[in-house]
């Protein structure tokens, strides 16, 4: 454990990670280094000159607190109730589920699961190659003090959603989720992402879904409307797997979240929902990247957004399908919706095929409300303004609908449905 | 109560400059049905989007007045609340709306908190088995992949919901086979005979008088080039059936010019 002595931490710098690898005595010193020179190298010399406010290589990470020795916090379960794994500026806790138990499901966090010392998560971390790491996930690998490691047996099957939190209160400590769902498994895990005023919240999300195994991941973003959440995630899918991404980024200044699922094994199956709201000068980006590296392979993605009051946005979608990878199919659909006249969406689906045989799709599109659509629901005795609220809440439900729990699309609805208020449609 | 009724007076209205209506008067008082006939492009659809208040179509004279409050100038929600119901030609699509929802939130609009939630799933369940309709119908998107007759009995769910004081069906019959059409005839009889219904008025905007053996109105009326300018008993749809327009466009020539 750290020394209580030790000052904070202060940037994300070689210097620091230095002091942490130091004071976490930690046995993985080489990876950290060799992750964080991958950061280095991914980090661009100087911002794009296209840069519209939306640019992350303007971020500063030398301002940030990565962590705190001087002031080691135990989160509590109590205020978040029904998680199984809650991250707070860093430091886990652990709400142990019998039947999570009694089934052989680790439901735990990096800490606990290293005082274990049963070496799955180390094997695990160890499959991950640092090559492969997005610029944000190479310094969650650097810099993570602890993360959610869920680890489903071969066979098991989880009825239950596994609800974990990641929460930036007053650090920057980056955040890590690792899911392991083995050969037959089943799983289905609620990510709650959220962060306070100026928090600036890197993380990543791995998923390996072994073989014919079937893993979903709900991710429910919404910080703080002055956070900064910078998002990796990874999925690797063996044959007959099935990865179910659903997706809702709803919070923080600017939020951007890079997927990457990769569909490994023969008859392997991603889908990905995403929906965004962009309000206020915000900016959201949702970038999915679906890679078909084998033959059979099939993916759907879904994603909905809408920008209002000088809120932007982008989704650059892109489907790779490799070139032993016949037979696969795949479709992108990303639709956005302009809900005043200076809000700003980007969507740029694309196709990378470099195989015969295969059936491939993308569209996109960018609008406005119908006014033929407002009338009918006008006519019907609606308001404007509610009618506005309907339609648009409609826009989002083919993705909506997507998302694997029944209380989460309760809750989304509605959270978008406040969202679509007069104030934020203005 | 001298005031009530859909008064139309003297009502003049253009699309994208083109004058289409020319002066149109008419009167539908409570419970009774009235049918407007017309060939092609002699403005009947125009009159029901001036009515309600579609933002396409500009009102340059005239007045529409529902129970004695004038509706030329109202939001087309508050015109709804008023009790005037429009059952559109071609609905609109609403992707992502579920039928449900979009009943709910409409009766919730303009009958506020007037039905507990399983007085009015009753009525909505009634309904449904008036108009033949599945009750999976109230899952689906609004309008979203109908087939035209499907539109049309959501058309007339929604007018049995709404239950307004007059309610204006444009070609609400076009496009139907005859069991559609049947059923669109005993909803509106339903909503009729209905103590919610027994004093709405209609206004059938219609082709041909197909309908008209499904729903007896009171009066019928011509409207050629933006007028009205003939009016009659139920006759005159029989008579339009045998004779087509052209024989009526001959006796109101002068009126034409």
């Amino acid at each position: 454990m750290p020394s209580l002595s030790t000052p904070a931490l202060t940037g994300f710098t070689r210097e620091n990670l230095e002091t942490l690898i130091a004071n976490l005595a930690a046995p993985d010193s080489a990876v950290r280094r060799a992750a964080f020179a991958r950061f280095e190298s991914l980090t661009p010399t100087k911002p794009a000159s296209s840069a519209r406010g939306n640019e992350t290589s303007t971020i500063t990470l030398d301002g940030l607190r990565p962590f705190d020795f001087s002031a080691v916090r135990t989160p509590a379960l109590s205020d978040i109730p029904d998680a199984h794994v809650v991250i707070i500026d860093g430091v886990g806790k652990v709400r142990v589920d019998p039947v999570l138990a009694r089934l052989g499901v680790h439901a735990t966090s990096f800490r606990s699961a290293c005082a274990a010392d049963d070496g799955a998560l180390q094997t695990i971390l160890a499959s991950l190659p640092i090559e492969a790491d997005t610029r944000w996930g190479s310094l969650v690998r650097a810099f993570a003090t602890d993360g959610v490691f869920i680890d489903v047996p071969q066979g098991v099957r989880v009825e239950v959603p596994i609800t974990i939190v990641h929460s930036a209160r007053e650090l920057d400590a980056p955040a890590w989720t690792l899911v392991r769902a083995g050969a037959g498994a089943r799983v289905s895990v609620i990510e709650r992402i959220n962060a306070t005023a100026e928090r600036t919240f890197i993380g990543r999300c791995d998923v390996i879904a072994e073989l014919g195994s079937h893993v979903s991941i709900t991710v429910l973003q919404d910080a703080d409307p002055h956070a900064t959440v910078l998002w990796s995630r990874n999925s690797h899918c063996a044959s007959e797997a099935v990865i179910e991404w659903a997706i809702a980024q709803l919070g923080a200044r600017m939020a951007t979240d890079t997927l990457v699922a990769d569909l490994n094994g023969e008859g392997a199956r991603a889908t990905v929902a995403a929906v965004f709201f962009s309000t206020k000068g915000r900016f959201i980006d949702f970038s999915p990247r679906i890679r078909h590296l084998v033959p059979k392979t099939t993916s759907e993605t879904v994603v909905k957004s809408a920008a209002s009051a000088g809120g932007r946005g982008r989704s650059v979608g892109d489907i790779v399908i490799a070139a032993a990878a016949h037979g696969s199919q795949a479709s992108l659909r990303a639709d956005a919706l302009l809900l005043s006249a200076d809000a700003h969406l980007d969507c740029v689906p694309a196709l990378e095929i470099a195989a015969n045989d295969v059936s491939a799709f993308h569209g996109a599109t960018v609008g406005t409300l119908d006014d033929e659509e407002l009338f009918y629901a006008q006519s019907r005795g609606i308001p404007r303004d509610e009618a506005e609220r309907l339609i648009a809440l409609g826009f989002f439900e083919p993705a909506l609908a997507r998302f694997p729990d029944d209380a989460v699309r309760k809750e989304l609805r509605e959270r978008l449905a406040s969202l679509l208020t007069s104030e934020n449609v203005a | 109560m001298a005031d009530r009724g859909l008064k139309i007076s003297n009502l003049q209205a253009s699309v994208g400059g083109q004058e289409i209506l020319r002066g149109i008067e008419l009167v539908v008082r409570p419970g009774e049905v009235h049918a407007l006939m017309g060939p092609n492009g002699s403005g009947k659809s125009t009159l029901a989007f001036a009515m309600t208040g579609h933002p396409r179509y500009d009102v340059t004279a005239g007045s529409v007045q529902l129970d004695g409050d004038e509706l030329i100038g109202l939001a087309p929600e508050k015109r709804a609340k008023l009790g005037l119901f429009l059952s559109f030609q071609y609905p609109a699509v609403i992707p992502g709306v579920s039928v449900a929802n979009f009943l709910r939130t409409a009766r919730q609009a303009v009958h506020p908190d007037d039905l507990t939630p399983s007085k009015f799933r009753q009525l909505v369940f009634t309904q449904i088995e008036t108009l033949g309709m599945d009750p999976s119908f109230l899952g689906r998107y609004v309008n979203d992949g109908f087939s035209g007759g499907e539109k049309k009995r959501l058309e007339m769910l929604q007018l049995a919901i709404l239950a307004p004081k007059y309610a204006v069906l444009d070609e609400t019959d076009s496009g139907l086979d005859v069991d559609s059409l049947s059923a669109v005839g005993e909803s509106v009889n339903a909503l009729r005979a209905s103590d919610e219904g027994k004093e709405t008025g209609f206004l059938i905007i219609t082709h041909y008088p197909r309908i008209l053996a499904h729903i007896t109105p009171d009066r019928v009326h011509v409207m050629m080039e933006g007028r009205i300018v003939t009016s009659g008993g139920p006759d005159l749809a029989h008579r339009i059936e045998r004779e087509g327009y052209d024989t009526i466009r001959g006796e109101v020539a002068g009126a034409l010019t």
